[in-house]
């Protein structure tokens, strides 16, 4: 008899360690490299697979994409994990917003002849400590007239016997852009074009558990970016003539981002994901995003998890899809589409499951659509640059 | 950045009165909390990869954390 209370006194005691450990590791509240980990949010080892391909409307671009990462854990307190990208390009892109015969705003396309990959890597390590986690991530991205280096450093401190984390990052990206020129099957870099930039980012977050069924995160960041901040391949109408797109050598941009996240066991364990992100910047851009995801598992331990979000953005205060006349005194112009004013809607839905404990299986599908008249911020824009893109994907992810 | 100081006196109000309406949550009443789809990004690859492709597409761009490459996407 005593040996059985023992026995029922070990199993309560070791399945409440187990229940413990699990809610002390809450996927809300571990580190951002640690949460890239997996879907639980671990640092458990692991291998993560995906191919996305990505295809705009109108013969615009289309993306194969091909993401790998690698994470071990070292030791109890180190894990280090390795994400590699490549991006294979092609298609057309806007060049210039120019006025037809019949005076209605058109796009000078550069013809179907971009191609183009991007090959990224970069190497995190992330130390825990008793209340706190430190992350060092350290990376390179290329394309043939594109190239970044960049570090980051992030902490995480555990407050209130874990119910609350506060977070502090800050990165560093060196870049540098030019142009190059398709003929004949040839790549040449154009002369003359392009330049570097240097851009510093910092963040502070705030994760807090609200009860024993939903939590919240603020994140702030800001950012600071100068040097060629202009895109060597975009022109810009003024008055007759066209000119090279022309911006300002520096940029501050501010953000503000509000995540929730709730858990409904009455709905056979669903979880509701809910983001709003305000973003501005000192080229006079404001912009709302907001996002929303239901998480519902259903048999078989298939779930189904279907997405919406909405965007909206005014447009920089040297933005115009034309400009009719040069302008005295005002050296900055650009014609870009991504600083025009506009809306977006976007939607898509994953199903995914979980096989043997180890391996997930994901597949999705996204669609976008971008719109001059979507948008409540207002702002200058052209209905010649709507357009929309669709997103499918399939992921592996093996635990192990 | 016009809109900088009109949103953070709001969001700093709600911050604060989030936190200071949460319940003490015990480490053995947190199993739902720590349940894969509670996690902010379920599928990292999937989240990184969007975000990339709507910072190619949109001016706004970050919150999510620090850092990564920019690229030259038109």
């Amino acid at each position: 008899m005593a040996s059985e209370a023992v026995a029922v006194a070990a199993t309560k005691h070791s399945g409440l360690a187990a229940l413990t450990a699990a809610a002390l590791a809450l996927p809300g509240l571990v580190p951002e490299a640690e949460a890239a980990a997996g879907a639980a949010g671990t640092a458990a080892s692991g291998l993560d697979s995906r191919y996305s391909r990505y295809e705009e409307s109108g013969g615009r671009m289309r993306v194969e994409v091909y993401q790998a990462a690698a994470q071990a854990r070292v030791t109890d307190r180190l894990s280090l994990r390795v994400n590699g990208v490549k991006d294979v390009m092609s298609g057309a892109s806007p060049m210039a917003v120019v006025r037809g015969g019949d005076g209605k705003l058109g796009l000078v396309m550069s013809g179907a002849s971009i191609r183009d990959e991007r090959d990224a890597v970069d190497l995190s390590a992330s130390y825990e400590l008793d209340d706190a986690t430190l992350g060092l991530d350290v990376g390179r991205s290329s394309e043939n007239d594109y190239n970044s280096n960049f570090f980051n450093i992030d902490g995480r401190w555990n407050l209130n016997r874990k119910t609350t984390t506060l977070a502090a990052g800050y990165g560093f990206a060196s870049d540098n852009v030019w142009a190059v020129s398709h003929l004949d099957g040839r790549t040449d870099r154009l002369p003359g074009v392009g330049g570097g930039k240097a851009s510093h980012q910092g963040l502070l977050g705030v994760t807090q558990v609200l009860d024993k069924n939903s939590l919240l995160q603020l994140n702030l960041t800001y950012g600071d970016s100068a040097g060629f901040l202009s895109d060597p391949y975009k022109w810009v109408l003024v008055g007759n003539r066209l000119v090279e797109d022309n911006r300002p050598s520096q940029r501050r941009q501010f953000g503000v981002l509000l995540r929730y996240v709730r858990h409904f066991a009455a709905l056979n364990e669903a979880a509701l994901h809910l983001d709003y992100r305000f973003y501005s910047d000192s080229w006079d851009v404001d912009a709302h995003t907001f996002e929303a995801s239901w998480h519902q598992p259903l048999a078989y331990g298939w779930q189904l998890v279907p997405n919406f979000r909405y965007y909206s953005q005014d447009s920089a205060d040297f933005y115009a899809p034309i400009f009719e006349m040069a302008r005295c005194n005002e050296p900055h112009h650009s014609s870009d589409y991504r600083l025009a004013g506009f809306g977006a809607v976007a939607g898509g839905v994953r199903l995914e499951n979980e096989f043997f404990g180890r391996l997930r299986v994901a597949g999705g599908i996204e669609f976008y659509e971008r719109r001059k008249d979507l948008g409540f911020s207002g702002g200058a824009g052209t209905a010649a640059d709507n357009f929309s893109f669709s997103v499918f994907s399939f992921g592996l992810n093996l635990k192990f | 950045m016009s809109g900088t100081h009109r949103l953070g006196a709001p969001i700093g109000l709600l911050l604060l009165l989030g936190i200071a309406g949460c319940a003490p949550v015990a480490p053995w009443e947190r199993g739902n909390l720590a349940k894969p789809n509670m996690a902010l990004d379920t599928d990292a690859l999937e989240a990184a990869f969007m975000r990339h492709a709507y910072s190619a597409k949109e001016t706004a761009s970050g919150g999510y954390g620090v850092g990564g490459g920019g690229c030259g996407c038109n």
